[in-house]
């Protein structure tokens, strides 16, 4: 397989005065169609690492390679156009425009790339198919569920086909029956379609099900645990070794 | 465009919002709009007023002279243009008027009644008797209605005029209603009566012309200065402090607008603010969908922008409404040339005032909408 991402000692520095490192000289390659989790404890890092790889923030040092292109210093309309066509986000909260419908929320990234509407209207209604919402089209974000909200915005995330999905704590808002369905979705997308997952979550439950488990602690990896077969084979990664 | 898609919604998501931002800048297009409209009905007034109450053009007495000695030949030469329709030679003088023991400073014109009604259509501002009964009667008058009352004169009474030695008895057989202050000053008489009482022989103050067209009366002025020695004035000459006022007080007038398209601007701007400040998780989503800066941009300017339109309909029927409403008003003539305001509305001027309005929402909107540009999408995500 192909590397999709690569980090080389990504350092995130935040704070004139007293310095607090967020990231630590980590050192990171993701494989495409991989589905990676990222766990450790609040502050760990975590978030801004996930920032970092969708392009929402930029390193105080260190490189981030994505499909062979050093991005680390692209200008802001190119990292806009990158998470447009590469990237697909998922959030906590749903973060659905109010304003808009189920159908119109999906068609929105593919609106940004310029798609035509009416090609960008069948093809979300095709992605909210797929997450089980072909009969909630035409509902507002106030008309749906918790959970419904959350499959509209996995369908947004994947309208445009992104080669890689974000999902900051994409379940942590979520009941647990609400939850699973959510990640049996994803991984059933990933399978279908090959696109490379990395969730930021709390859920070890939900962790335990990726192929790879990275554990941060003070913006360093402090261990890495891969899939293979039924269990999992650590790595440890902490330098106080 | 998804940037006009989502623009729209937030406007129709935010009916209170929108609805005063719209009214702010309506009010202000329609005020300025109602108050250039009154500016423009009062220049039409005045310009009305001069042109209608007064010669188009007035010659005077040569440099050294105190009365037109040849008027007959000048008058002859005026009439060779024939935009002239009318020269008329008028005396002008001061005497007292005495009926009973009343008496009253008057100021008396002599003219030949033909030419004079020509000239400034006296006939029509009569509400009692004929003024060209001063054709045949030598010893007749035509009084200001004001002036009647102070003497406590009626139609068909006699009164005597006298002017230092002389004194003149003289019938009136008319009354006349200029709707000018002169009302209460002004006698007519007929010409040669009126050179008798003045006693400076067959001689004239002045000869008023009327044109057909009352913007060549500069030309036919300097045609005639031309040809003459006399002294011709056009009517354009003689208003020109009022007229140079008007302009004055025109780059005041645009400063003072300019001022309230200001303050609305700051509305609008405010109004902006606020909705981009509870938009800003939105702005981060849609960064991290991969709208770039512009796009952000486009969304808040256009929304600002959307609204130009319906303010500046809005504040063009509102001065519409309004111009309605001054209009009924009736005014005092002592504070104005006319019995009424009169609020001009041009088209023209409202395209003005809109374009500008247009050029207000969309100047007002360009720094909020610049500032959501720049959001820190990761922190834009964040606000709660």
């Amino acid at each position: 397989m192909t590397n999709i991402i690569e980090i080389k000692k990504l350092r995130k520095v935040y704070g004139d005065g007293v310095e607090l490192v967020a990231l630590d000289d980590v050192d990171l390659t993701i494989e495409e169609g991989e589905v990676l989790s990222i766990v450790g404890p609040s502050g760990s890092g975590k978030s801004t690492l996930l920032n970092m790889i969708g392009l929402l923030d930029t390193p105080t040092s260190g490189e981030i390679w994505l499909k062979g292109q050093n991005i680390t210093n692209a200008s802001p309309k190119e990292r806009a156009r990158l998470r447009n066509r590469e990237l697909g986000f998922i959030f906590q909260y749903h973060h659905l425009l109010p304003e808009f419908d189920a159908v119109e929320n999906v068609m929105m990234p593919l609106l940004i790339a310029g798609v035509d509407k009416k090609e960008a209207r069948s093809q979300a209604i095709i992605h909210l198919e797929e997450v089980g919402l072909g009969d909630r089209l035409h509902n507002k974000p106030s008309q749906l569920s918790g959970g419904q909200n959350q499959r509209v915005a996995v369908a947004r995330a994947l309208a445009g086909h992104p080669s890689i999905v974000i999902g900051d704590e994409p379940t942590g808002n979520l009941d647990s029956k609400s939850s699973d369905m959510i990640y049996e979705l994803l991984r059933k997308l990933n399978r279908q379609m090959k696109q490379t997952f990395i969730l930021v979550t709390h859920d070890m439950n939900m962790a335990e099900k990726t192929d790879r488990i990275l554990r941060l602690v003070d913006g360093r990896i402090v261990s890495e645990m891969r899939r293979e077969g039924e269990g999992f084979v650590s790595r440890d990664k902490s330098r106080a070794e | 465009m998804f940037e006009l898609a989502i623009a729209e919604r937030h406007i129709l998501g935010n009916p209170k919002m929108v609805l005063f931002t719209v009214l702010s800048v309506a009010l202000a297009v329609g005020v300025i709009f109602v108050m250039i409209g009154l500016m423009d009905g009062y220049r039409e007034n005045l310009i009305e007023d001069t042109v209608e109450n007064a010669a188009h053009v007035t010659v005077d007495p040569k440099e050294d002279e105190d009365y037109i000695y040849l008027y007959r030949t000048l008058t002859a030469i005026a009439r060779e243009d024939p935009l002239v329709v009318a020269a008329s030679p008028r005396i002008i003088g001061n005497a007292a008027a005495k009926y009973k023991d009343n008496v009253e400073g008057v100021t008396f014109v002599g003219a030949d009644p033909v030419q004079e009604d020509l000239l400034l259509k006296v006939q029509d501002d009569l509400v009692w008797g004929d003024y060209y009964d001063l054709r045949f009667k030598r010893f007749a008058a035509v009084v200001g209605d004001n002036l009647a009352d102070d003497l406590e004169l009626k139609w068909g009474d006699d009164f005597q005029l006298i002017r230092g030695s002389a004194s003149i008895r003289v019938k009136a057989v008319g009354i006349i209603d200029t709707g000018t202050s002169l009302d209460s000053t002004l006698v007519y008489l007929p010409l040669e009566t009126a050179q008798d009482l003045l006693g400076e022989g067959d001689v004239v103050s002045e000869v008023g012309m009327r044109l057909s067209d009352i913007y060549a009366a500069p030309a036919v002025a300097a045609e005639l200065n031309n040809r003459t020695r006399y002294k011709a004035e056009s009517w354009q000459d003689k208003s020109r402090d009022v007229l140079d006022m008007l302009g004055t007080q025109q780059f005041y007038s645009i400063l003072f607008y300019s001022f309230i398209f200001l303050i609305s601007g700051l509305g609008i701007a405010n109004t902006m603010m606020m909705i981009i400040s509870r938009r800003t998780k939105e702005i981060g989503i849609l960064m991290a969908m991969g709208a770039d800066q512009i796009s952000i941009m486009k969304i808040f300017v256009l929304e600002s922008v959307i609204l130009g339109p319906p303010s500046a309909l809005l504040g063009g029927g509102l001065a519409y409404v309004a111009a309605k409403v001054i209009g009924t008003f009736e005014v005092p003539a002592e504070f104005y040339i006319a019995d009424r305001l009169t609020v001009v509305l041009e088209p023209v001027t409202f395209v003005y005032v809109a374009v500008f309005a247009l050029l207000v929402n969309l100047i007002a909107g360009i720094y909020p909408a610049y500032k959501a540009s720049r959001l820190d999408p990761v922190e834009a995500i964040a606000t709660e």
